[in-house]
């Protein structure tokens, strides 16, 4: 399994449109994605898990990933949540 | 006769009634035969297909139509459908004998539950998505055809329980000239919609069942009310009212270019009251020279946690950049026990007005105020951005900020972050103790601006909120002029700007008197500023001060009010 600690830092959080992308691009990769935060344990590929999770801007969270392409997938996401801006 | 409710989306319109009904399909709840259960799974995964195609046709089309807002909308439902923790949770619901419609609903009540357990609004809104979604869903599955808004080719007004976002979309704006409903809130996706088509919207109406189908209704959109059961002369002023409000519109709009200045050629600063980062397009629309007042205490309600640095960062690092050259007055946060704050420590107080806000607030948590301090120093490089700290009362109170400030500096200094060394720093005058000392202030500060709603309320100790003490909050109250006539004669002796950024500056009466005073900055809401720029350039300056010299000296509110009315009424002729 491959983790990385993430803050998410775009004003919205991981809102209406991050998640759905977010959502988006786990499922591109093999691997099953968690992401924990607050106590919760999140499925990434589910843009509904994502959202019920409330996670704000200026939240720190935990991505992991299991499985064949579970490296990239963890780097790609990190990229992701780091790269948003809206 | 009226109803009131939540002002969603500006703007006045008269339009017929029409209903939107949508049908409650709940399914059954009877089980299933055990030989048609694979059929309902695969009746079920046709329809995702479906209306899956269907949502990314539109978002297609409406990316290719440059309407990048709904496109997105779009997309997330498309996602939201095809979320397969949903699918899944249906499909089993199926297998365990429901049928699809019912197990739709059954997944769907389950999403519910869990999403109204989430406190901040602006996720918890998110579940109206998926409630559209799903109602879709379940029309399809019913072939049925999902209420749409496509027939009407007159003016209406529409009213329904609630507007689904999907509906919103669809909106012809030729035709729907306004919309009414019992749910909903300002920050759902349908508002968003709505407001960005510019259709005149109240939400959240308690009841409108005495509404009759097809009458003629007139709604107001920023007064939030919705007014039925009309008579032939209310519809004759109402059209009179919405004719002079479209004049006025049109006229105020030619002034977005100009330039501020009295008739005798005098240049003032009409700067623009900033609240929120979203309404800076309106701003510049009216050709704002600067933001006399960025209130950043909405970036800290509605939320558990307070913004961070960067978060902070980011958003006056925009603003600053798309107001070029300006001036940018960042005032620092102003959250005390009268302002429910889950992110803050605010501490219920018996009299929140007189207690723990402002600077004396930021002083307590040191932290919350450094991050802060830090967010906009670093941004100050992108603008001309100024620092104001706000319910400032002693000079102490401004050492000390100005030294938390110093510290934040060295701090980024040695982190070889640049910034503006020598940002200008100023104070809000909204304390009668502040005004009264202003001269002395003056020496450790760059400028002023003056609160007139507070410093007038604490003047006459009358809270402008009470509908019995609120006639003391006059702006014509000669106490308070008085405190602002020092104030601004203060900040002329030390040649150092005085602004003011109450309602009071935008008050067409009250300008000639703030102009003859000398003031030199008016800071007004965006919705006001063209108006108070054609009032500035139909005056005189040197006949203003002539009369506010004597406005000073009258003993009451109601002889100052009279003589500016008929200051005003000569100005017009």
């Amino acid at each position: 399994m491959t983790s990385v600690e993430v803050l998410v830092n775009n004003p919205a959080g991981l809102h209406a449109r991050p998640a759905s992308e977010l959502a988006k691009l786990a499922k591109s990769f093999a691997s099953h994605v968690i992401i924990e935060f607050n106590g919760k344990k999140l499925i990434a590929k589910s843009v509904l898990s994502i959202i019920s999770g409330c996670i704000e801007s200026g939240s720190l969270i935990k991505v992991s990933a299991e499985g064949v392409d579970e490296e990239r997938c963890v780097q790609e996401i990190e990229r992701f949540v780091k790269e948003l801006d809206e | 006769m009226r109803i009131k409710g939540i002002a969603v989306s500006p703007g006045q319109a008269l339009g017929k009634v029409v209903f939107i009904k949508t049908e409650e399909i709940a399914g059954t709840k009877q089980l299933i035969a055990d030989d048609e259960i694979s059929d309902q799974v695969q009746h079920f995964r046709n329809s995702v297909t479906s209306l899956s195609n269907q949502y990314n046709c539109s978002a297609e089309e409406l990316f290719s139509s440059g309407k990048k807002e709904q496109a997105e909308m779009m997309e997330l439902h498309h996602e939201i459908l095809n979320d397969y923790t949903f699918i899944d949770r249906i499909c089993s619901l199926i297998e365990s004998g429901y049928g699809a419609v019912y197990s739709v609903r059954l997944a769907l009540d389950e999403q519910l539950n869990n999403f109204a357990k989430i406190e901040n609004p602006y996720f918890r809104e998110r579940s109206n998505d998926l409630k559209d979604v799903a109602t879709r869903l379940m029309y399809k599955l019913s072939e049925l055809d999902y209420s749409e808004v496509k027939e009407i080719d007159y003016a209406a007004v529409l009213f329904a329980e609630e507007l689904m976002p999907s509906v919103a979309i669809n909106l012809d704006r030729r035709y729907i000239k306004g919309v009414v409903t019992n749910s909903g809130s300002s920050t759902s996706h349908s508002a968003i919609l709505v407001r960005s088509m510019g259709i005149p919207t109240v939400m959240g109406c308690e009841d409108f069942s005495a509404v009759q189908e097809g009458e003629l209704v007139f709604i107001d959109g920023q007064a939030g009310f919705v007014e039925y059961g009309l008579s032939e002369r209310q519809i004759k002023d109402f059209t009179t009212e919405m004719i002079k409000q479209n004049k006025l519109d049109q006229l105020e709009l030619s002034w977005a270019e100009q330039p501020t200045i009295t008739r005798d050629n005098n240049k003032i600063s009409l700067f623009a009251n900033l609240i929120n980062p979203k309404l800076l397009p309106a701003v510049i629309k009216a050709g704002a020279e600067g933001i006399g007042l960025f209130r950043t205490e909405m970036l800290y309600l509605d939320r558990v946690s307070p913004p961070g640095e960067d978060e902070q960062y980011l958003i006056y690092k925009t603003i600053l950049e798309k107001m070029p050259n300006k001036p940018v007055i960042i005032r620092t946060v102003d959250i005390g026990g009268d302002k429910p704050c889950a992110c803050l420590p605010v501490a219920k107080e018996l009299n929140p007005f007189m207690g723990v806000r402002g600077i004396r607030l930021s002083l307590l948590e040191e932290e919350l105020f450094k991050t802060q301090l830090r967010a906009i120093l670093r941004a100050s490089i992108h603008g001309n951005a100024m620092l104001m700290f706000p319910m400032v009362s002693t000079v102490e109170e401004i050492l000390q900020a100005q030294e938390l400030l110093a510290r934040v500096k060295a701090e980024l200094h040695s982190r070889r972050i640049n910034f503006n060394q020598k940002i200008p720093v100023g104070i809000m005058i909204e304390v009668p103790s502040a005004a009264i000392m202003a001269d002395i202030l003056l020496e450790y500060i760059d400028f002023v601006s003056i609160g007139s709603n507070d410093l007038i309320q604490y003047t006459y100790a009358a809270d402008r909120h009470n509908p019995q003490t609120s006639s003391l909050c006059s702006h014509f109250n000669p106490a308070a002029l008085r405190l602002i006539k020092s104030t601004i004669d203060y900040c002329a002796q030390a040649g150092k700007l005085c602004g003011l950024c109450g309602e009071m500056a935008a008050e067409p009466e009250a300008i000639p008197l703030l102009l003859g005073l000398g003031l030199q900055e008016f800071s007004v809401n965006a919705a006001l500023l063209l108006r108070t720029r054609k009032i500035i350039s139909q005056i005189d300056y040197s006949q203003a001060a002539a009369m506010a010299e004597i406005a000073v000296k009258l003993p009451s509110a109601e002889q100052v009010a009279k003589l500016l009315q008929e200051f005003s009424s000569t100005v017009r002729q």
